[in-house]
């Protein structure tokens, strides 16, 4: 490995030029897509402007690449001192200067232009607001992991409470595909395939409905406009016609569905790996995007584990764990080890809470009237589509399918109900959730920050409460327990939380 | 409800609800009142005026009124219901906060898990000589607790006793560090750096 003085202000790697041009093309065309369609619908137009449009296209990309080449130029970071520093921009010209002690985390990553042009991405993550987060687009492996290293080495010394990985392990070849010893899984394509197909499809299917109502909108716009014909009118009296039309339709809308899901997942976890590095855990993965994420043990606030029947039946579930973050995590952000096998996640469990996952927990279930709050939420959205189905299908088709979902969404609602319940042991908290899926989120008592007892005016008279707790990656509810079962819990997890030494992160 | 797996007896366990709550200051009603009636009296003639000027059907602004009203009307009784419930109360190790009509939480924030404490006091609250006391603690600003409507010297006292507590927690977590620093730097090197 050669040795870099990154004392001395640093330009990222000649390829950068490449990177930024390519991010910059690809967010002009996203944000203009709808200007290449103008020359293609119009002969006239298309003689008269043509040449002006191809010449505008050309000049627009050299002006780019240009640009792109003064941010290359500007781009420069050195350590100095006791804070990583970064001067960057050209018109908006702007210096960051990041504390060691402030760095949380160190990510390098590659993307598939970064791929192609074989150089990797290094971010530096605060607990901060997000705002002084530092992205260099393009540097070679070698010096992105001489570069983590000294900076681990340096945040180590400055704030040695806070474990970081790697630094006890330059050893750790990034760019050789030898098999680390302790490694804790690593995804092969079977296992990926059960990943994919075990997951819920649903998520792919409203992607699909919402990308299908765009392009219609899209279309009937543009060809109306042009086509003096009203397509909706045309459209929407042919759709009743038949109700196996319609079936054929939701059919393969539904199939579509499912193969988007299945494809999606499989893309964005292709060839995860995960490797255990003392405490911490450094995770991989991604075929278009590549991302390593590290799993701090000291950062980890909630450790969330998914299965379904399906899951179940292949023997595999999905992990999920939310660090501390300055806001909300949603779901996309938390880190997740999908495909695992249950013996794995024991080991990981562990790992990250010290201590075995079978405990002695006192439960508190949510009660029966859970369910009234679910109906209760979903018969608004059920009311305004039984409606519309009316008017499209008439009161008998539309009562079948009406009494069709009623019937499931009972099923669902039950479901949650039973499974939605709150535990405590004497180090951990167990949260129940799911309907047709199973979740459990574990979370240490002493990294919670703050305890709600909610109680609407409902809940005032039938004594009922929801409870809230509020962890540094968010907060978690659990619904409709009984108040004084509430209270308790409440009691004891402020109790243990207010005697514990152990610091949140 | 067992808690007898948990090695700690249900009765050793102290309730918060058997704290003693202060209320806010009665002023801070009225704080609220304004901050009701200016938007009421904004929105209420703004249909009529739209009506006269341009000609929408009646129905629509029938229905305009019954959603303004019905609004004005539950938040009417939210803050005149709702304010003996604005309580706030010390525990030698957190603090509590109540409040609400519609929706009454019960919030209690430890006192080691408060990142940093904040007097603030916005034009009206500066009217009526009160201030509004924030609790800062980790993560996303939606687990922050907002104590509105105190008089300078409570909130004050709070503080001082908020950061007092925290203070001698922060210290004990820095001996222990200081301890371990100790306990690694007679294993590891001395540092050929610096």
């Amino acid at each position: 490995m050669k040795d870099y003085d990154f004392s001395k202000a640093q330009l990222q790697d000649f390829r950068g030029v490449f990177i930024i041009f390519f991010a910059n093309v690809v967010q002009k065309i996203r944000r203009y897509f709808f200007a290449f369609f103008v020359p293609l619908l119009n002969a006239n137009f298309r003689a008269f402007i043509f040449n002006y449009f191809i010449l505008a296209i050309f000049i627009v990309v050299a002006f780019s690449f240009g640009y792109a080449y003064l941010l290359y130029i500007k781009f420069k970071f050195q350590i100095k001192g006791q804070s990583f520093h970064l001067n960057q921009g050209v018109i908006k010209r702007s210096s960051i200067e990041i504390p060691f002690e402030r760095i949380q985390n160190i990510n390098i990553e590659q993307n598939i232009f970064q791929r192609f042009l074989n150089v990797v991405g290094f971010q530096v993550e605060t607990a901060g607001e997000g705002t002084a987060e530092i992205n260099i687009k393009a540097l070679r492996r070698e010096k992105a992991v001489a570069l983590k290293n000294q900076l681990l080495e340096d945040v180590k010394k400055v704030n040695p409470e806070v474990e970081l990985t790697h630094t006890h392990s330059p050893e750790v070849e990034y760019s050789s595909s030898s098999k680390p010893a302790n490694e804790l899984m690593e995804l092969d394509f079977i296992s990926l395939f059960k990943v994919g197909v075990s997951s819920n499809f649903l998520k792919g299917l409203s992607l699909l409905l919402l990308f299908i109502s765009t392009l219609f909108n899209f279309f009937f716009d543009v060809l109306s406009h042009f086509l003096t014909i009203d397509f909706e009118e045309d459209f929407f009296n042919r759709i009743p016609e038949t109700l196996t039309f319609a079936f054929i339709f939701i059919a393969f809308l539904l199939f579509l569905g499912f193969l988007i899901t299945v494809l999606s997942v499989m893309v964005k976890y292709f060839g995860l790996r995960v490797v255990r590095l003392r405490n911490n855990f450094e995770v991989e993965y991604g075929l278009i995007k590549r991302v390593n994420q590290v799993i701090k043990k000291n950062k980890t606030q909630v450790v969330e584990i998914d299965t379904n029947p399906i899951k179940k039946w292949l023997n595999i579930q999905n992990l999920f764990v939310s660090q501390a973050s300055s806001v909300s995590l949603t779901n996309a952000q938390k880190i997740g080890l999908v495909g695992i096998t249950p013996s794995q996640t024991n080991i990981f469990f562990e790992a990250i809470f010290d201590r075995p996952r079978s405990q002695l927990f006192t439960y508190i279930r949510s009660s029966l009237r859970y369910i009234i709050r679910l109906f209760w939420r979903q018969s608004v959205v059920f009311t305004i589509a039984f409606l519309v189905g009316q008017y499209f299908l008439g009161w008998v088709h539309s009562s079948i399918i009406a009494f069709f979902i009623a019937f499931i969404l009972g099923v669902v609602n039950y479901l949650a109900y039973r499974k939605s319940y709150v535990g405590v042991s004497k180090d951990l908290i167990k949260i129940g959730g799911g309907s047709i899926n199973t979740s459990t989120k574990y979370l240490a008592l002493y990294k919670v920050q703050s305890v709600f007892i909610k109680r609407t005016i409902f809940q005032q008279f039938n004594a009922h409460a929801d409870l809230v707790i509020y962890t540094a990656s968010g907060r978690e509810v659990i619904n409709y327990l009984p108040y004084q079962q509430a209270i308790q819990i409440q009691n004891y997890i402020l109790y243990r939380l207010e005697r514990s030494s152990e610091s949140w992160i | 409800m067992e808690f007898s797996n948990l090695e700690v007896n249900l009765a050793e366990i102290p309730d918060f609800k058997s704290v003693q709550l202060h209320p806010v200051a009665k002023k801070y009603k009225t704080v609220l009142w304004l901050g009701w009636l200016v938007p009421f009296l904004i929105l209420m003639p703004a249909p009529i005026i739209v009506y006269y000027l341009w000609p929408i059907p009646i129905l629509y602004l029938l229905g305009i009124y019954t959603v303004l009203s019905f609004i004005f009307l539950l938040t009417g009784i939210e803050i005149h219901k709702g304010f003996a419930r604005r309580k706030f109360g010390l525990r030698e190790l957190d603090i509590i906060h109540q409040k609400g009509f519609f929706v009454f939480t019960e919030t209690v924030v430890p006192f080691k898990r408060v990142q940093h404490v904040e007097i603030k006091q916005g034009p009206l609250l500066r009217f009526f000589q009160l201030y509004a006391l924030k609790l800062y603690t980790a993560g996303a600003s939606t687990g922050d607790l907002v104590i509105n409507g105190i008089p300078l010297g409570t909130a004050e006292k709070l503080k001082a006793k908020i950061l007092q507590v925290a203070a001698i927690e922060e210290d004990l977590y820095t001996s222990e560090i200081a301890q371990d620093e100790e306990q690694k730097s007679n294993i590891t090197k001395p540092d050929e750096r610096l």
